[in-house]
Parts: C-alpha cells; structure tokens; sequence
C-alpha cells in the first residue's frame, strides 16, 4: 500500500496516516465537545506543509462530515435540539455577513490582525477559566447537597432573558425563552466567527451553556448542527471564490474525523457534564496559552504564507 | 539493384528513426540528458529522482541549475509593537521560481565560484519583483529564501555532481536530484554551466515537463474551470461520507 497521497490543490504530498490520525483527533474533540475544530486543524495541516489557505478551506470541507457524522449520533441519542439550532444559525449568518463587513474595514483602519489575535486570547482565556473554576466547583458540590442552584434564577440576565417577548418552550433543551435570544447571540457569535475566521463552535458551547442555560448533552449536538451548516456555506464560497478546497485532503481527513466523531459522540454520553466542561475549559486554555507565545516570542522568521484562520 | 535495395532500407531506417525522435531530442538540448522525460505526478506521487548527465572535455566542470516555474507569492510581515509580534506589512513577489536547485561540482568554494558568475540563490534578486509595504527588498529575498529552505524548495548543494572518463576522451558528469513532495506540475528550466579554471565557457539548457495525470488532473481541472459544482460536489460527498460513518456507528451505543 502506498504511504504517500499528492493533493492536487495543495500541490504537496502528504503522508497517509499522519493525514487519517489527524482527522482522527479532531473528529474525536468534535464529537466529543461540539466544536468544529477548526482552530485545531488548520495549525496542524500547515505544520505538515499544507499551504494556510487550502488548509483553513479543506478543513471546513471535513467539518461538514464531521459535524454530519456528529450531528447523526446526537440526533439518534436525542440531543440534538433543531428549533434552537435554526434559531442561532439564522442569527449566526446574518452576525457573520456583518462580521465580514467589520473585518475589511478593520482591515483598512490597519492593524486589525492584532485586535483579532488579541480578542482570541481574551476570550479564550475568560472562557476557559470561568468553565474551569465553574465545573471543578460543579464536581466537588455534586459529592454534598446542591443548594445553590435556585439563586441563580433570580439574576439580572434571568429576569431579562424572561422579560422578552414571544417566549416560548424549547422541547429538547427543557426551557422556555424568547427567540429573540438565541437570534441576538447566535448573531454575535457570528461576527465574533467571521472576524476571527473559524466556525465558531467553540464559542457557542460556552453561549450555549451560560446564556442559554441549555443541558451540555444537548448543546454538543446542537452545536454542531449549527457548526454543520456554517461549514457548508464556507466550503461552496472557497471552492468558487478562492479555489482552496482541496476535496482530497478533506476527503482523507473525514475518514479519520467521522470514526473520531462517532466514538467522540458515544464518549461525551459515558462523561459527566461537568468533566466535559473542564476538558472542554483544558482544550479553550490549551489554544489560549498557544496563541499568547504566538504573539509574545519571537517569530521563527519573520515572512509567512497570506491566508489561514 | 541490391544497392538500391539497401539504400531505401537505410532511408526507411533513418526516416523511421527520426520520426519516432522527437521525444528523445526533447529530453537532450545542446548534448545534455534528463531523465525521465516527462516527471508524472499522479495519485501516490512522493517525490521523484531526476538524473541530469553530459559530456564536458578534461579539466572542467559542471554546475547544474534546476529553475522551477515562475511564481506569484503574497505574504504577511510580523514586526515587535510593544510586547507583542503583529503583522504590521504585506510583501508580493512576483516572478521567484517555485523550486530551485543548484548542484555543485566541490564544495564551499564552488557557491562562491557560481553566484560570482549569476547562479544560485545570492542572484534571485535579478529576477524577482519585489514589492513590500515594510521592510527593504534585500532583508525581504533573505526571509523568502529561508522559508522556501524551510519548505525543501530551495536548495544548494555541494559535491553533487559526478564525473567519470567518457569513451570520446572527455568527462561525463552526473547528477541525481530529488524533486521534493510538494512539486508543482509546470516547465522546469535545467542549466548545465561549464567552467574552465573558473571561467564560464559554455550554457546549455534543456526543459523538463511536470505534468499531472489520472485522476490528480481531474479534480485538478474540475476546481479551475468548474468552481462552483466542485463546492457542491465536495459538500455532497462530505455529507454522504459523514451519513455513511454514522450508519455503519448505529446501534454501537446508547444512553
């Protein structure tokens, strides 16, 4: 068997099972986590020598098997809770076409790759530790009597969320709320996705679980539903704009990402919710403290491809 | 009689001969051999031994060159701003070749010897169009050069060039060179140099043809020249692959 496949977009031939394993990996996080894994894959694929374009537009090609794969899994263990998904995909693309828009004028202003970068590690870094903290005090309160719960009821986010109008239930996730919410973060996730260049996954679990107060088992498959038609719109746009999809490496990649996806899906229902949460807050930290030495030490040369996330 | 017999049998034989020559008088220009011919890359392709040969009269040497197909690059420049490195200017370069090999002769002393007389990486700037919004040109070829290294792409290298006594009397030079696993289908330029007590006396070239085949040139041409089928195409095969995995996962666990 020949260990070596050429990639006719990317121009470079890569290894078989270095190609399949990440995949693989990825396919296991997203299942797992609900995130596209995107912000994963993309450095990986440019550090076997995939050019930053074709690896970023390849990537959300394998996403969408991925996320497919996943999406099925949650569905058939009914986690997947479609009125909220179609909810926070309509906010999500009209967040991201304004996002768009943001970028190139943030472009223009100059600059603007440092705002990005500089976002990306302050989020990374309020996300992660807030889940960190909140599941590790989540799993020591388990083993005495939970109490606290009922005070958080009483928040101001709580009684505004409840002050929206056209409040209705959401069956799968078990609460009642305006879609005016979903529609207004799916939006904002949106923009903050379009101008950091990834899909986004990552961010709306944590919007999920906090401000939608949804079960984490639902979110992870409602995640990656929204994740699944993200990724669709970004492969059509790369093949036809910019001609950077390379469907044999996605192809490679999906294989190794929906075995990953589907023991990924099958793992996240043996954890509990909140170990979930602190591998997730582990994965959020471990990117976070990534992208901090990339922009405190020193580059290896100064010069770098245009494109990638 | 019998002589004219002969005689168009040899006619035929020539004719015949340099009928089916095209392909071989391709691959020698001016007494300089490539092989192979023509370098495929198809679906396992993983790199490929180029062996370039000739005949140089005693007492000179050879440099050989190989100048891949002229490429447009664009590229972010980081600088320090405070604490942190930020891109702070774009570059495009527009002509560098997409790979370059220098193969020399003897050592150290022979890259000084070739880039005193135009070849090698030291000559890039003379057929590179530079444009930078932050740093000078020269620190910019530097960092190109360092990173196409980095990529396997640019290479130069010392002692790669053989000889041995050649039946007319003279040398025949030899040298194999590895394409990387990221060569690009294209025409690549070969350049035998000759010296004679370090002076040039003669340049010969002959071209390579890379070419895609099979089924690399099929989704090769199908995302150029049908972009947006090839979106749909890619998303549709995505879908199934992923519907596909998870049937084959049914009933593999449960709540």
């Amino acid at each position: 068997m020949p260990w070596y496949i050429y990639l006719p977009i990317a121009q470079h031939s890569v290894a078989l099972p270095i190609v399949l394993g990440l995949g693989f990996i990825v396919g296991l996080l997203s299942g797992l986590f609900g995130v596209g894994g995107g912000f994963l894959m993309t450095p990986l694929l440019i550090m076997i020598g995939i050019p930053p374009t074709v690896a970023a537009a390849s990537d959300s090609n394998q996403i969408v098997a991925a996320s497919a794969s996943g999406t099925y899994a949650h569905y058939r263990l009914g986690n997947v809770d479609f009125k909220m998904g179609i909810y926070l995909l309509i906010g999500g693309v009209i967040g991201g076409t304004g996002g768009v828009q943001i970028i190139r004028v943030l472009r223009q202003m100059g600059n603007a790759d440092f705002l990005i970068m500089i976002t990306y590690v302050v989020m990374l870094a309020f996300v992660g530790f807030y889940m960190f903290i909140e599941s590790l005090q989540g799993l020591r309160a388990e083993k005495t009597v939970q109490k606290a719960a009922p005070a958080k009821s009483a928040s101001i986010y709580s009684r505004l969320i409840q002050s929206l109008p056209f409040q209705t239930r959401f069956e799968k996730s078990g609460i009642v709320l305006s879609p005016v919410v979903p529609l207004f973060l799916g939006g904002l996730v949106g923009i903050l996705a379009a101008i950091m260049g990834v899909g986004g996954g990552f961010i709306m679990v944590p919007v999920m679980v906090y401000l939608l107060r949804m079960p984490m088992h639902v979110v992870v498959g409602t995640s990656l539903f929204q994740v699944l038609f993200t990724c669709i719109d970004v492969t059509i746009m790369q093949a036809y704009s910019n001609r950077t999809v390379d469907f044999v490496l996605a192809l490679l990649l999906l294989i190794g990402s929906t075995f990953g996806a589907q023991i990924g899906a099958r793992l996240s229902t043996k954890l509990k919710e909140d170990q979930l949460k602190i591998f997730l807050a582990l994965l959020v930290l471990a990117v976070m403290v990534k992208m901090l030495f990339g922009l405190v030490l020193p580059p290896h040369n100064l010069l770098s491809f245009h494109g990638g996330h | 009689m019998r002589r004219l017999i002969h005689l168009t049998l040899l006619l035929v034989c020539v004719s015949l001969g340099l009928a089916a020559a095209p392909a071989a008088w391709a691959v020698q220009s001016d007494g300089v051999f490539i092989h192979p011919e023509v370098m495929d890359i198809g679906t396992f392709y993983s790199g490929e031994v180029v062996t370039v040969s000739g005949e140089v009269p005693n007492g000179q040497d050879v440099v050989i060159e190989i100048i891949g197909p002229a490429a447009n690059d664009q590229f972010n420049i980081k600088g320090k701003v405070g604490p942190f490195w930020m891109t702070q200017g774009k570059a495009e370069l527009d002509g560098a070749p997409a790979m370059y090999a220098l193969l020399l002769p003897g050592g150290p002393q022979w890259l000084q010897k070739a880039s005193a007389h135009g070849l090698g990486l030291e000559n890039l700037k003379n057929s590179v169009k530079i444009q930078s919004t932050s740093i000078p040109a020269d620190d910019l070829l530097e960092m190109f050069v360092k990173l196409k290294k980095d990529q396997g792409l640019y290479v130069e290298k010392g002692n790669a060039v053989t000889y041995e006594a050649a039946d007319g009397g003279g040398r025949r030079f030899s040298a194999a060179y590895r394409f990387p696993r990221s060569t690009s289908a294209g025409r690549y330029s070969i350049n035998a140099t000759t010296f004679a007590d370090g002076v040039k006396t003669r340049e010969r070239t002959t071209l390579l043809t890379v070419k895609e085949v099979g089924f690399i040139r099929l989704v090769d041409n199908l995302a150029t020249n049908r972009r947006l089928a090839y979106g749909v195409m890619a998303v549709a095969i995505a879908l199934f692959t992923g519907a596909v995995m998870g049937l084959l996962f049914k009933g593999g666990g449960s709540h």
